[in-house]
């Protein structure tokens, strides 16, 4: 593999799971918002 | 209804815009005189490393609060920062595995700082584990935060193994007693930015998980209070008997 | 008086642990020797791993591999290499290799580059100021 090939590997595993992380923490707030029927 | 739990939305916002100019420092800085452009692994490695440290240290101090205090605030915070630390820490030791394989050749060896991160990683991990015990949230709490204390020992040895220790992994670039030992200006932001963005990312994250335990707290509340009419009924049973 | 044992009892398991680990493991910990080391160490067949810095100059392909002298700063051993040297490896760069030492020479068939926390865009040359041996010293 080149060495961009690394950095790309690495930058999609850092940025991909931290967008991954987050996003699943708003999915986890909007269903616990709506069954505890508190509005947005 | 009005909401009870306030929503915040400036945290989405903060971590894209410093992630976007993290990016973009770590793209445009120049490569390394022996590693090229593997370099740059280095600036979304030691960020997730010392998020880790950052973590587990706020970890620390809400649980030996939550022991002076005993006050739940405390123990959420502990919670929180542990879950984020746990992310980081893997996500760590995920890109040190992809910078070590074209670096060093391999993409893991049982160096003392490997080993030791790995350690920590288990052992936080073992914290969310405890923290599922029990449902109760004073017990909750309370076993927790003794974990969320006697963990944060790994932090200094997880830090110091570097130069405490003969390691295959380099020691610290920017967190010496001499000063950085990167001369490189755009290098140097790169990393820096890094770290700083991370930072910000961290803050956000832990707004809205703390959002996130306020609501799944008041969702266990709100289930025990629906068994409460059972208990009613019970009461008014005796009620009954005595009429008749 | 009672909730206090809930902390002693695992803070003792902790102090413990730490004690057996830098006591007992700490030679484990110590990822490889030095070349000043290597020649109090006894020859034969045993597993080392050796730690050191490519010296300049040195570096010879053989049919099988790759030879070179391997420096701390003080102290230069020859290793004779068998296989295809890392990606990274050059002159003045860091190498841990693994095999047997002879006495003489170091019989290696395992390749790791250690790379310094040094980073510059310039086409830094190896300097002699920064030997790698300036953080094993120490120890």
């Amino acid at each position: 593999m080149s060495q961009w090939a690394w950095v790309a590997f690495a930058y999609t595993i850092a940025y991909g799971s931290l967008v991954v992380f987050a996003v699943s923490i708003a999915v986890r707030i909007r269903t616990t918002r709506r069954s505890i029927g508190d509005t947005e | 209804m009005q909401s009870q739990t306030r929503i915040r939305r400036w945290p989405w916002i903060a971590i894209g815009l410093s992630l976007a100019v993290a990016f973009t420092l770590s793209m445009v800085s120049p490569a390394d005189s022996v590693q090229g452009d593997l370099v740059r692994i280095m600036y979304v490695h030691v960020p997730s490393a010392w998020l880790a440290y950052l973590a587990f240290f706020v970890t620390f101090i809400g649980s030996v609060a939550y022991l002076i205090t005993r006050s739940l605030r405390w123990d959420r915070i502990a919670a929180a920062s542990a879950e984020i630390g746990v992310y980081f820490t893997g996500l760590a030791i995920a890109l040190g595995m992809t910078w070590a394989k074209p670096t060093w050749g391999v993409w893991w060896t049982w160096d003392a700082r490997l080993t030791l991160t790995a350690i920590m990683f288990f052992v936080y991990l073992g914290y969310l584990a405890l923290r599922r015990t029990t449902d109760d949230q004073v017990l909750r709490a309370g076993r927790a935060s003794v974990l969320g204390v006697l963990g944060a020992i790994q932090i200094p040895l997880v830090h110091f193994s570097v130069i405490w220790w003969r390691t295959l992994h380099q020691p610290p670039s920017l967190v010496r007693p001499d000063g950085p030992a990167i001369q490189d200006p755009m290098m140097l932001a790169a990393l820096i930015g890094g770290v700083v963005a991370f930072t910000i990312v961290y803050v956000s994250l832990m707004v809205k998980r703390i959002e996130l335990i306020h609501l799944e707290d008041r969702k266990v509340d709100m289930e025990s209070a629906v068994e409460r009419p059972v208990a009613g009924e019970a009461v008014t049973a005796p009620e009954l008997g005595a009429s008749s | 008086m009672k909730r206090y044992w809930k902390f002693i009892i695992p803070a003792g398991i902790v102090v413990v642990v730490l004690v057996v680990m830098v006591t007992g493991l700490n030679a484990n910990l110590v990822y490889f020797n030095t070349p000043t080391e290597l020649g109090q160490q006894q020859a034969g067949d045993a597993r080392l791993r050796l730690g050191g810095q490519v010296v300049p100059g040195t570096v010879i392909d053989t049919e099988t591999g790759v030879a070179f002298d391997v420096t701390d700063g003080r102290e230069a051993v020859s290793v004779v290499h068998t296989g295809a040297p890392q990606q990274l490896f050059q002159e003045g760069i860091g190498v841990v290799v693994e095999g047997t030492w002879d006495g003489n020479e170091f019989h290696s068939d395992s390749m790791l580059v250690k790379h310094d926390e040094n980073y510059t865009s310039d086409d830094g040359e190896y300097d002699p100021n920064h030997p790698y041996g300036d953080e094993s010293d120490q120890s």
